[in-house]
Formats: C-alpha cells, structure tokens, sequence
C-alpha cells in the first residue's frame, strides 16, 4: 500500500503519464518521420519504376553521388549565398536598423512603418513571388519605371537570378528580424544609455558599447530562427525562378525537390534532404556555441 | 459548478478530438449505400476536349450499366505535378481510382512498379484491338510485354514553317529539306528578314520538350540510338550525339535561334506559339502536331489565317540517309490502377472511350486506322501529313532511368545553346552525370 502510495506521488509517473499522448504523438509525427528519412537516405527508392516496388540499401551510394555531382555543388554555394546574404546580412541589419531607427519616435509613425514593414512578412510567400515577377520580369514596373527615366530595361530575373531572390527574401523577411530587435531594443533599460550619455559617449559609443552587447541574446536566437526558415526556403525561389536559369539560383531544397519528384529519385531526394537538416543543426549549434564563449 | 462546466467542456474536446481522428481513417470505398458502384477515372486538367468526350462517354456507359456511375476527376496540375500526384493516388486503394490517363512516358515505369493492372487478355479478345497502330501499342506495353492500357492519342514533330517568309528569301514551295545542311541554309536566308529564323527547344526550363522536340528527333536522323535494346545500355558517347549537339550550337551560335535572353527561360515556348509565329516572326520551328492549337478559335492565340501561312514538313535526317525522315512519338493512354476497386468495369469503360464511333479527343492524332481513314479526320488541316509521319516514327526508351537521362540531355542542349560549353566538352558532362546517375556499367560508348 505504502509503496503504491509512493509510485503515485512520484513527479516523474505522473509526468510521463499525463504527458503520454504529446510525447506518443511527438514520437509518432516528429521524430518518427526523422528516422525514416534517415533510412530512406540509404536505399534506392523511387516514386515510380521497379525501385518503387522493391527497393534496396545501398549503403553510402546517395551520398557518394552527391558529392560527385556538379549540381549539388552549385546548390550548396548557391544556398550558403542566400542564407548569408539574405539572411544573415540583409534581414538582421535591415531589421536591427529599423527597429533602432524607430525607437522612442513618435507612436503613429512607429505604428505606420512598423504596418509597412509587417504587410510584407504576413503576406504568403507565393503572393510575394507573384508580386515581385510582376515587378521584376521584362516589361514589369521596375522597367517600365526605368524606361520612362531613360534607362535601358534589364532582364532582372533573367541576368541577376540570385541579385533578385536575395533582395525579394530580404523584403520578405526582414518585418521578423525588426519585430524581434524591437522587443530586445525595449528591454534595455533607460537609466543605462542616460548614464552613458552623461558621461559623455556619443550616439555611436552607445550603440557599440551598450545596444549590442544587451541585445547579443535576442540577436544568437534570431540567427538560429531566420537560419533554418531560410535554409527551407522553397516556394518564393521556386516561383520566382524555377531555380534557373539552368541553376543559377537552384538551392538544396530546389534541388532535393528536382531530383525526388521530377527525377522521382525519392531516395537521393532524401539524402540531400538530411544533408540540409545536418546543415542547420550545425549551423544552430556554431551559433549558440559561439554565444556561450563570449559570455 | 465551475468544475462541471470545465469536466463536460473536456469531454466535448475530447469527444470532438477522437471523432476527428476516425474520420480521418477509414472511407474504404466511395460507393452509395444502395449497391450502386462509383467508376473515378482522373486526367490531368485543365484539357477541355478530353473532358467533354470523356462525359459523352460517361453518359452512354452509365445508360448500359444500371447502378454505375461515373465520376471524372480534374486534377488541376502542370505536365511535371500530374505524374506525382496520381502515383500517390494509385499507391494506395484507398485513395486509388478506378481509371487514369497515363502518359505513356510513365506507362512502363508506373507498370514496373505494380502501379497499373495488365489488361492483355482483355484487349487480346477485343475484336477492335487489331485497328490500333502496332508503333502506338508499343507506347502501352510495359517491359514485360504485357498490355496497360489502350492509347487514346498520338504525337509527332516536325518542321513548321512560314511560306511568306520562306518564299520572299527565294526558296522554292513546297519547301522540301532532305539533310540537316538544307535546314540550316534556308534558316541562314533568312536571317535578317524574321526575329526568329529558327525555333528549336533548347533549355532546362523546358524540361521534356527539350529533348522530345529537338534533341531525339534529331539524334535518329543521325542513325544513333540513346539506348542499346541488345545489351540493356544507355548509349552516352556516339558520333550522333556529338552531331546533334553541334546542330543546336550551329543553330544559337550562328544567331539563327531565338535571342538568348528569353530562349532558355520556361516563357520561350508560349512567346514562340502565341506571339511571334502569328506575328509572323518566326521562319522555321521545329515542334509539335499540337502547335496549331493554339490558333484555332478556341486557342490561346486565335490566328484564322494561320493556314494561309504555315505549313509542314517532316524533319530530314541528317544527311538524308533512310527512311529519309525523322520524329518522335509520344501519347497518353487510359489505364486501369491494380488498387482500383472495380476493375473490370473500368475496362469496359475504357474499351468503349475508344472505339470507332467514340474516340474524339481534339486534334490529337488519333491510335486508329481506321479512324484515320475517316473524311471527317482528315479535313483537319495537315492531320493527314501528320499521320504519315508514324510510318517513321521513334519512340523513347522510356525506362525507370529515362527522367534522369533526359534531364541530363537538357543540361547538355543548353550547355552548348548558351554556349557555356562546346559540344565536345558538353557530351563530355553528359557521360560523366549519366555514369553517377546510372551507374557507369549501364552505359556503353559506340
């Protein structure tokens, strides 16, 4: 009796019980599908043909040919340009400044800005793709506005592929960046940047010395965050560009999707999608490892 | 009393959670209650003409077979998601229907892996089945000779070309190529007079044309195969390879081809059809029997004059060897999934679709002789010229590998139409990714 009186009281039972159907369910939907990619990666398996039957492990085979393979090459450069562009640089300093540009002005126009900034995050990425081919293609408004100053129309998606996805993402995603640096911006005290200023530091020694170092926490987290939204990435290239011209602007998920459901290589499909899931968790990892050093 | 609320407010969410799940499950079939049986049959949408002949058919099916109904389901999808999105549905018979139109590039991968039911004895004992062209029952028999489907249309390529322009350049009409050389000099008269001497496919974005419009025509008029039947091997070094590469960089090279800033991107086919051509700004363009379907009333780009301008002929072989011309052949055929619920009723739907009276489907040409002997058939413009392009026809070794293949062939057309890489060093590539692809045991050089 004692005893079962102590299993009932025991936190850890009645945790793992009451917290059963999330953890079954995490299992069943989240890790549950990780683990097959991880097997599939090594198999031969199709979407049509007799390997879609029967297929076979074939050991390393997906990965040797990748990393054989001209195209993933240029994906993974194409992808870690995007990223780094798009992404690392474009969102966060577009975002940081901003935010730091906004703070302490008037609300209305900090409400305005901010609604601009924001329609270009809430709208979906395939509009946005639209919108901006609209804009972009031959006789779209960026020519026409270019034509009627004099100037000769350029074929922007045509001869400046990744030049016209990085910019679209930045304009896409950069509303996020400012959001968070907005919150991060508010939670540094104001006695702070008063007593600097008293002290004499000047705007740029202040946002040096006091802004960044307060706001590195908020700034490894978004990283991690923008990072491995960027690095799925699919619709807006995919509508944008359809990858090309040739594959001048094909990244990892452009390329996983070219060789599972047009090639209907689902297999080496997955291998280079767990080629992508490794490359953000590194990437994850490098950043929050290099939060913990500087601390 | 709180409590109560909250206690019968988790048994609603609850109740409501689970009722979800099984409706999520099992809807085993969708047949009416009442012994009625529900035929599905899918295309890919939007097609219009396909649609309308398959509810003609539907109507007269449905009056000799009480408690049948048809069900025709669009898939709205582009030529690439089409492929995707029925294999998916036929993978499980839950979700499989009971017919779907099959392109007959898939047919033998979709057969290989036990995706479609073979339906030989059936079409062995059909008394229609001899009316068929024996070219176009190859496009529906799978690798182990057994029958899936009953082909519903038929595809060549060839040269259509602009009499106005051609003529004023001093060629002599009928326009009559016999070789390559004979292609290439008129394009080169006419060089100056048109924005676009001479229209060939030649970028990735536009994936299978690129190589079923331009790379395998030509590739048979030069006597070379892509794939060895005898040894079971794709065939990545010829002289015929390297010949077909070095036309297409002839072609852009020589400014005969459409400006590179729109000719590889995936807008260049439709600009080609619906703009340029009725503009009358295309000499030469080497495509398919459906091009003038856009200009007809009810297309994209209505021209009622086309007729006046354009005309036909057959693609020469390379150095106008035998049999003297060269295309190739595609198709789509209705085919009966192995996960279909009511099998021999799709049969008997699908052999009448194609019969004598019933096989209308646009102005594809048609899988019947018998058909095509009909006066009715042959008022369309050049179908009969068309039609005669089977006696020469190819058709593609379409097996599991063909995809990865062919889009390595685009990577090597628009290789040498950018002129990023010669056809030497192209040819090159082609070998070296079709040998990581394939393995390099399943390929041989000739």
């Amino acid at each position: 009796m004692a005893q079962r009186r102590a299993l009932r009281n025991n936190p850890y039972i009645k945790t793992l019980i009451f917290g059963s159907p999330a953890i079954i369910l995490m299992l069943l939907f989240i890790l549950g599908p990780i683990i097959m990619t991880i097997l599939f990666s090594f198999t031969d398996i199709a979407l049509t043909g007799a390997a879609a039957k029967e297929f076979e492990f074939v050991g390393f085979e997906n990965f040797s040919r990748m990393f054989k393979d001209p195209s993933f090459k240029t994906s993974v450069i194409n992808t870690i340009i995007f990223l780094v562009c798009s992404a690392l640089i474009g969102q966060q300093v577009v975002g940081f400044l901003i935010a730091y540009l906004m703070k302490g002005k008037a609300r209305p126009f900090r409400s305005l800005i901010g609604l601009l900034v924001l329609a270009g995050w809430i709208t979906p990425e395939i509009v946005v793709a639209f919108v901006w081919f609209a804009f972009l293609s031959d006789d779209g408004t960026l020519n026409t506005i270019l034509e009627f100053v004099g100037m000769e129309p350029v074929a922007w998606l045509l001869n400046f592929p990744m030049v016209s996805v990085v910019f679209v993402n930045i304009w896409h995603g950069a509303a996020f960046c400012m959001l968070m640096y907005q919150a991060a911006l508010d939670d540094i005290p104001q006695e702070i940047e008063e007593a600097a200023k008293i002290d004499g530091a000047n705007a740029w020694h202040r946002l040096w010395r006091i802004t960044l170092p307060m706001i590195k926490g908020s700034a490894v987290t978004n990283m991690v965050l923008v990072t491995l939204q960027t690095l799925g990435v699919f619709t807006l290239i995919f509508a944008l560009t359809g990858g090309g011209p040739g594959n001048k602007s094909t990244t990892l998920p452009l390329f996983m999707y070219d060789e599972a459901f047009v090639n209907y290589q689902l297999g080496y499909g997955t291998a280079i999608s767990l080629v992508i899931l490794l490359l953000g968790i590194l990437l994850s990892l490098l950043y929050i490892r290099f939060l913990k050093t500087d601390d | 009393m709180r409590n109560w609320i909250k206690r019968l407010f988790i048994l609603v969410l609850i109740s409501l959670f689970a009722f979800s799940l099984t409706a999520c499950g099992d809807e085993d079939s969708n047949d009416a209650e009442d012994g009625e049986k529900t035929l599905e049959l899918i295309y890919q949408a939007p097609d219009d003409t396909f649609e309308s002949w398959m509810n003609k058919v539907k109507e007269e099916f449905e009056a000799e077979h009480d408690g049948v109904e048809v069900e025709i389901t669009a898939i709205d999808s582009d030529e690439g998601d089409y492929p995707n999105k029925k294999v998916l549905m036929m993978k499980s018979d839950k979700t499989s229907p009971d017919i779907v139109m099959e392109d007959t590039e898939q047919l033998k991968p979709d057969a290989e892996a036990g995706y479609l039911e073979p339906i030989t004895d059936e079409l062995e004992d059909w008394s229609d089945w001899d009316q068929f062209y024996e070219s176009v029952k190859e496009g529906v028999t799978g690798n182990d000779g057994e029958l899936y489907g009953i082909p519903i249309s038929t595809d060549v390529r060839g040269l259509w070309y602009n009499k106005n322009i051609l003529e004023n350049a001093g060629i002599e009409m009928p326009w009559e190529p016999e070789t390559w050389d004979d292609v290439l000099s008129a394009a080169e008269a006419i060089k100056d007079d048109v924005e676009v001497p001479f229209w060939i496919n030649s970028g990735k974005a536009m994936g299978e044309g690129t190589t079923m419009q331009t790379f395998l025509p030509l590739l048979y008029g030069t006597g070379s195969e892509l794939y060895d039947e005898e040894d079971d091997k794709w065939i990545v070094e010829s002289e015929g390879f390297l010949d077909t590469l070095k036309f297409i960089e002839h072609v852009y090279s020589n400014d005969l081809g459409a400006s590179l800033s729109w000719a590889t991107t995936g807008q260049a086919g439709a600009k080609v059809s619906t703009e340029l051509m009725p503009e009358e700004e295309v000499g030469i363009a080497l495509d398919g029997n459906w091009l003038p379907g856009n200009w007809e009333e009810d297309g994209n780009a209505p021209w009622p004059e086309w007729e006046d301008a354009i005309d036909l002929a057959p693609l020469p072989t390379k150095d106008g060897q035998e049999p003297g011309y060269s295309t190739v052949s595609g198709g789509w055929a209705l085919s009966v999934p192995s996960n279909a619920d009511h099998k021999d009723l799709a049969v008997e739907f699908i052999k009448l679709a194609t019969t004598k009276d019933n096989l209308r489907y646009g102005t594809q040409l048609t899988p019947r002789e018998d058909i095509a002997e009909l006066d009715e058939y042959n008022q369309l413009t050049y179908q009969d010229k068309m039609t005669s392009f089977l006696e020469f026809t190819n058709y593609r070794p379409t097996y599991d590998e063909y995809p990865e293949i062919s889009s390595n062939i685009q990577d090597a057309a628009e290789a040498v139409t950018t002129g990023n890489m010669t056809p030497e060093e192209a040819m090159e590539q082609f070998k070296e990714d079709v040998e990581r692809d394939v393995g390099e045991e399943n390929t041989k050089k000739e």
